[in-house]
């Protein structure tokens, strides 16, 4: 019986229904990606130079112009512009996916009303795709890193423990989010408030450390701070992350998902009704 | 087992019907709760996304289906028909998991694919080919898989290099195409197909009818919705009429037309006069028919054995006693002119009190093909009335035989109304009484008669039967030649 629990809330029904649906999902992941560049000249490649361009406008204004230092880092201040490059990647895979998951039930209507179609699958696409988005973003990162500086930290084979808590985390806030937004059609607005809310809550423009000490255990509550804060440790400083954290928010993120998912799956039935 | 199925020479009673089953419905349901005043729009949401069971207000509620039990079997096509709103489908809606049953059960075995409305399925963005893909992996197939039957999806669909377009440019036959190539490329167990076949043009209809056969003789079961009654009846062994969401039928083919056909007669009454004068009119009886009935025929006339091979159903029921087939003149007879009208003469006994029966012919020609059927149902009773055992039960049916020389057999069948309260005419015209409409006895191959040219000079139609109708002729004279130029000068 505990077992049961355990693994139901461990994830194990919605690892099973990803796995089942692996093929559709990096289908659809495929066409969502390609869709944004669909008769573009450039096509995939604006991927990479869009965030190229990014990277060198944050190096040019903090970095050149306001010469403003990474309080954290003992290094110069180029270093501001690759960090906070580094917050927004996991910044932005969680807001995209959040932001793209409120309508997505209702903006796919005809998968959900007129066909067979396993639509937890929808929440997932939008995650995959921001997941892909900030996957190109890291091969930026990584190279920028490697000119600026002719190497990077070791600490970047850990990279993908530090992004498995932000995905679980969006894909469950994804699919609770596509349930209750097709019943409350005004919640997309509530979540872009709420994203921008969170956006300058999250230490992006500023270090963890630059909280006051009496409200840092507030701020980590935030699960993007820790996530941030584990993003640059890896990425930039070489440091490993912080473990705990890193581990906790894991566990906490795998329930919210399997919660999200079971949530999801139990109502999804009724999704045709209101669509 | 169900209490509605009757039995159908395609399906003898003595096989195993319970092994086959693909699709169990028990008691299913289906309640809406219709848009009210926005004032309380919001707490509603409310209460609906967390699942709440709302204050049971009926007013806003409306069963789009109730009631609605049937076992499909392996290899068996079960038609649905009713006219629009009837609940079909959201009957295919259900069985295909789009949306939760209010009650009742439904059980499945096999994987399913619908294709419900044209268009649906495909995202109108993406192009031709990524919608195969797509549909592909929702039915499970791995891309290898999908990969190797992608030519023969082509291939069916034939819509050209339009399989690379986004197919929010196809016209609805291209859709049409596609959406049959992918589904019947993709062997699901159980196909279900929402009236669409109509949209596309003949060549391609009879392609995806041969592969609909294909598909049975392959063990693949399917529910299909259509208008077209001629295409329920070719491949439907059993049709389910629905009216208002309930089921009023579910039996022989045949018998399911005339149901429907009833009711929509009495819903065109309704619309056009008040009710009894419509009823009244339906109760005349038709044209060429004698006021009086004709008289009973001799019991020298009359066939009373039968082999007990050719009877099926309900044999507990309700047995035949005597057949009788008579010509215009009232003797017996086996040879017919065109056109001439035939008697048929049959006579049931009931062994249990059974509900108001119902009496019907049905003529095949030489190919087995079910040339015309009608019930008693056409011609209501004038004293419809519940029988008790032991009452005798006779029918007189005329039928102009306006059909191709040839030969012919004929069916005789014998059913009733069974929600029993029906013991009056009056009782049996409102809709709700043709609820319990059910087949109990078959007489296959009850006689057979040959008809023939009496002068081939004399037929006015091609074909298996006359149809009525009329032409009318106009000639318009030619305009006069205008005058040469230049034969003046």
């Amino acid at each position: 019986m505990n077992v049961k629990i355990l693994a139901k809330w461990g994830g194990v029904p919605m690892v099973c229904d990803l796995w089942r649906y692996r093929e559709l999902i990096a289908r659809l992941t495929w066409l969502e990606v390609t869709k944004r560049y669909k008769g573009s000249l450039l096509g995939l490649l604006w991927s990479i130079l869009t965030p190229l361009a990014m990277l060198a406008v944050y190096t040019f204004a903090f970095s050149v112009i306001l010469q403003i230092r990474w309080t954290e880092s003992g290094m110069g201040h180029l270093q501001f512009a690759m960090a906070l490059f580094a917050g927004l990647i996991a910044f932005d895979l969680f807001s995209r996916a959040i932001l793209s998951s409120s309508d997505i039930i209702t903006g796919h209507s005809s998968y959900v009303k007129r066909m067979v179609f396993p639509t937890q699958v929808l929440p997932v696409v939008g995650v995959a795709s921001a997941l892909v988005e900030a996957v190109f973003k890291l091969a930026v990162l990584l190279v920028w890193a490697l000119v600026a500086y002719g190497g990077i930290p070791w600490t970047w084979v850990f990279l993908p423990l530090g992004l498995l808590p932000l995905i679980l985390l969006s894909l469950g806030l994804s699919w609770i989010i596509a349930l209750a937004g097709v019943y409350l059609r005004d919640l997309g607005h509530f979540v872009g408030i709420a994203v921008q809310m969170l956006f300058f809550l999250t230490p992006i423009f500023y270090p963890l450390s630059a909280v006051p000490s009496s409200l840092r255990l507030v701020a980590l509550a935030n699960p993007l701070a820790s996530v941030v804060a584990s993003f640059r440790d890896m990425l930039l400083w070489g440091r490993t992350p912080d473990w705990i954290f890193l581990v906790l928010w894991t566990l906490v993120s795998l329930v919210l998902a399997s919660a999200g998912h079971a949530l999801f799956m139990s109502r999804k039935m009724d999704l045709s009704e209101e669509v | 087992m169900e209490a509605n199925t009757d039995t159908d020479e395609r399906h003898p009673p003595g096989r195993d019907s319970n092994g086959d089953v693909v699709v169990r419905v028990r008691g299913l349901g289906k309640r809406f709760h219709l848009q009210s005043k926005a004032s309380n729009r919001f707490s509603k949401s409310f209460s609906k996304l967390l699942g709440l069971k709302e204050r049971e207000d009926g007013a806003h509620d409306f069963w789009a289906l109730r009631g609605v039990d049937f076992a499909l079997e392996k290899g068996e096509v079960l038609g649905v028909i009713g006219s629009n709103g009837a609940g079909k489908s959201t009957l295919l809606q259900l069985v295909a998991g789009i949306s939760r049953p209010t009650e009742g059960e439904i059980f499945l075995s096999g994987r399913v694919a619908a294709i419900l409305e044209l268009g649906s399925g495909f995202n109108p963005e993406f192009t031709g080919r990524e919608n195969v893909f797509i549909n592909g992996a929702i039915l499970g197939f791995s891309r290898r898989e999908l990969a190797g039957r992608f030519g023969e999806i082509e291939e069916f669909a034939e819509i050209g290099e339009f399989m690379d377009q986004p197919v929010k440019f196809y016209s609805n036959g291209m859709f049409l195409r596609l959406s049959f190539a992918v589904h019947m490329c993709l062997e699901p167990e159980i196909l279900l197909v929402d009236e669409i076949l109509s949209v596309g043009d003949i060549f391609f209809q009879k392609k995806c009818l041969g592969h609909i056969e294909a598909m049975m003789a392959d063990g693949k079961s399917m529910i299909l919705v259509s208008h077209d009654l001629w295409m329920i009846r070719r491949y439907s062994a059993r049709v389910l009429v629905l009216d208002h969401g309930k089921p009023v039928f579910l039996g022989e083919p045949l018998l399911a037309d005339s149901v429907y056909q009833e009711l929509n007669r009495k819903k065109a009454g309704e619309r056009s006069e008040s009710f009894e004068t419509a009823r009244k009119i339906s109760h005349k009886p038709p044209t060429g028919f004698p006021a009086r009935l004709p008289e009973w025929p001799h019991e020298r006339d009359f066939r009373e054995s039968f082999p007990p091979s050719a009877i099926t159903g309900d044999k507990e029921s309700v047995r035949i006693l005597r057949v009788a087939l008579l010509n215009e003149e009232g003797r017996p007879s086996k040879r017919f002119a065109v056109g001439d009208d035939a008697w048929f003469y049959y006579e049931f006994e009931a062994l249990k009190d059974l509900g108001v029966p119902l009496g019907g012919v049905i003529l095949e020609n030489a190919y087995n093909v079910i040339i015309h059927g009608k019930t008693s149902l056409e011609h209501l009773p004038e004293a419809a009335a519940r029988v008790r055992a032991g009452a005798r039960v006779r029918f007189r049916q005329r039928i102009q035989l306006s059909v191709e020389p040839g030969k012919y057999s004929f069916m005789v069948g014998f059913g009733m109304e069974q929600s029993g309260d029906c013991v009056s005419p009056e009782k049996l015209t409102p809709e709700g009484s043709l609820l319990g409409l059910k087949q109990l006895l078959r007489v296959h191959d009850a006689g057979s008669f040959i008809v023939e040219d009496s002068d081939p000079q004399k037929r006015v139609f091609l074909g298996c039967a006359d149809l009525p109708g009329n032409c009318l002729v106009e000639v318009m004279a030619p305009d006069l030649p205008e005058p040469l130029e230049g034969t003046e000068s």
